[in-house]
């Protein structure tokens, strides 16, 4: 089998499509063909994108388009390729004339604009190192009361447990960073990223880097076990300003074992569609 | 299949078990048959060559001749690329036939009237798609899957990341399982 053929590899270079429309060199085409014989992952999407393109020469065919004449001729042929393009001379010309009327209004703008967002990151690192003094205090205060407490309590034992399990719920919950597997052959991989999880955290937080699309409105994370279980999910997660999703999820809910964080956008169109997938193995640590 | 199934695969076969043969023939014939379609262009050729290809393999496996029973993906799309070469060595010496890589270039034969039904319908379900994407969408399709444009050119001219680009055809491959899931139910 070919081992440096993986399903990353194969997505992000179009292989599949390139594969079926005869431009793979020749020795990409073996070792392709070697990977694909018995992936039936690979074959499942050969067809559909074989499929696709058929249906795509068909229209194309209907509407009196071809593939030897240059495209662009075509466009007012057929309505859906119908659109202006940023190639066409003369919206190239009017694109050029802008641009050099724009650039002097944006070096000015631009200046003013740096100083404004500095301004703004100075106002919120105050405000952040305002709420964490406060919230620090009121943390102290809590541990303050629950001593108190436990001390007035009088019996030892249950003073000593209550509240070191309140004083636990009220540890910052640990964090852990994973890469997307999106694409990756799971079932047959180890996980990329291991999570320990503490049973003295009762949460933990996930923060799953991907690159973030524009077009998606919000998102939905799911958490699925190696049975395909929903553990958990969540919808109309925001987008978030980095390429990056903070997930909060109860540590209770993993047990020892392999797991999948799986992301779905919602398009304008109002459709889930993958957006990113993390394998992670959790160790459960007493 | 991982190295060490296809070898446990291939051991299993070399102990007379029929069932493991059954399995072989099942795992690979529908890769066989894709990589035999595009080196004939032609189905019933293929069909063929995909028989011959599992006869000889199953063979070969039951004498003991697989050196590397971890490799036998390998051995097996090269046992089929070979019966396409020698099919095409055949033929050209007949009838003055072409190489077989630019038999890919050779069109199936007529389609018949349940082919054309069907293509009928794969063009209703890309239709409904080509509606339900972007103007720039839409040109990636047609620039990249029927002008056969490079990925790096369409790119340019609509300036487009590769991740982008990715993401445009991933969508609407989705979308397309989408409509056949929902027009086979």
């Amino acid at each position: 089998m070919a081992r440096d053929m993986d399903h990353q590899h194969i997505r992000e270079n179009n292989v599949i499509s390139l594969y079926l429309m005869g431009k793979l060199p020749e020795e990409g085409r073996a070792q392709f063909e070697e990977h694909f014989v018995d992936c039936q992952q690979c074959l499942d999407e050969m067809e559909l994108t074989n499929d696709l393109r058929a249906g795509l020469k068909q229209v194309t065919k209907e509407d009196g388009l071809s593939k030897e004449n240059n495209w662009v001729s075509q466009r007012g042929r057929a309505a859906w390729l119908k659109a202006p393009t940023l190639w066409q001379p003369r919206l190239l010309a009017y694109a050029g004339l802008l641009f050099a009327v724009s650039l002097t209004a944006v070096f000015f703008a631009g200046a003013r604009y740096h100083r404004s967002e500095l301004a703004e990151t100075k106002r919120l690192l105050d405000d952040s190192q305002r709420r964490y003094a406060e919230e620090r205090q009121t943390s102290e205060n809590l541990e303050k009361q629950l001593q108190a407490s436990a001390d007035k309590a009088g019996d030892q034992k249950a003073g000593d447990q209550q509240p070191q399990s309140l004083l636990a719920s009220l540890q910052p919950a640990p964090l852990f960073f994973l890469s997307a597997t999106r694409g990756a052959d799971d079932s047959k991989s180890t996980p990329a990223n291991h999570i320990e999880v503490s049973t003295t955290s009762p949460w933990i937080v996930l923060s799953l880097e991907f690159e973030r699309d524009p077009e998606f409105q919000s998102y939905r994370a799911r958490l699925i076990n190696t049975e395909g279980n929903v553990l958990w999910s969540a919808e109309k997660i925001m987008p978030p300003p980095s390429d990056a999703i903070a997930i909060s999820l109860p540590s209770g809910l993993l047990s020892k074992g392999d797991y999948a964080l799986v992301l779905d956008g919602l398009t304008s169109a109002g459709r889930y569609v993958p957006a990113a997938h993390f394998s992670f193995r959790a160790i459960v640590q007493k | 299949m991982e190295a060490t199934q296809a070898g446990q695969l291939v051991a299993r076969i070399l102990a007379g078990e029929k069932s493991a043969e059954e399995e072989l023939v099942q795992q690979y014939s529908r890769g066989v048959s894709i990589i035999l379609n595009r080196s004939t262009g032609d189905r019933s050729i293929s069909e063929d060559l995909s028989q011959e290809t599992f006869q000889i393999a199953l063979e070969k496996i039951r004498q003991g001749e697989i050196r590397e029973p971890d490799r036998l993906s390998g051995f097996i799309v090269s046992l089929a690329r070979n019966l396409a070469s020698d099919h095409f060595r055949r033929s050209r010496r007949l009838e003055g036939f072409a190489d077989p890589d630019e038999a890919e270039l050779i069109p199936e034969s007529s389609p018949s009237q349940l082919d054309r039904l069907l293509m009928k319908e794969k063009s209703k379900m890309v239709r409904k798609l080509l509606d339900e994407m972007s103007e720039r969408d839409r040109q990636i399709l047609y620039r990249f899957y029927i002008a056969e444009d490079d990925k790096d050119r369409i790119c340019a001219d609509l300036q487009l990341s590769s991740l982008h680009f990715n993401r445009v055809l991933h969508r609407a491959r989705e979308r397309y399982r989408d409509l056949y899931e929902n027009q086979k139910l």
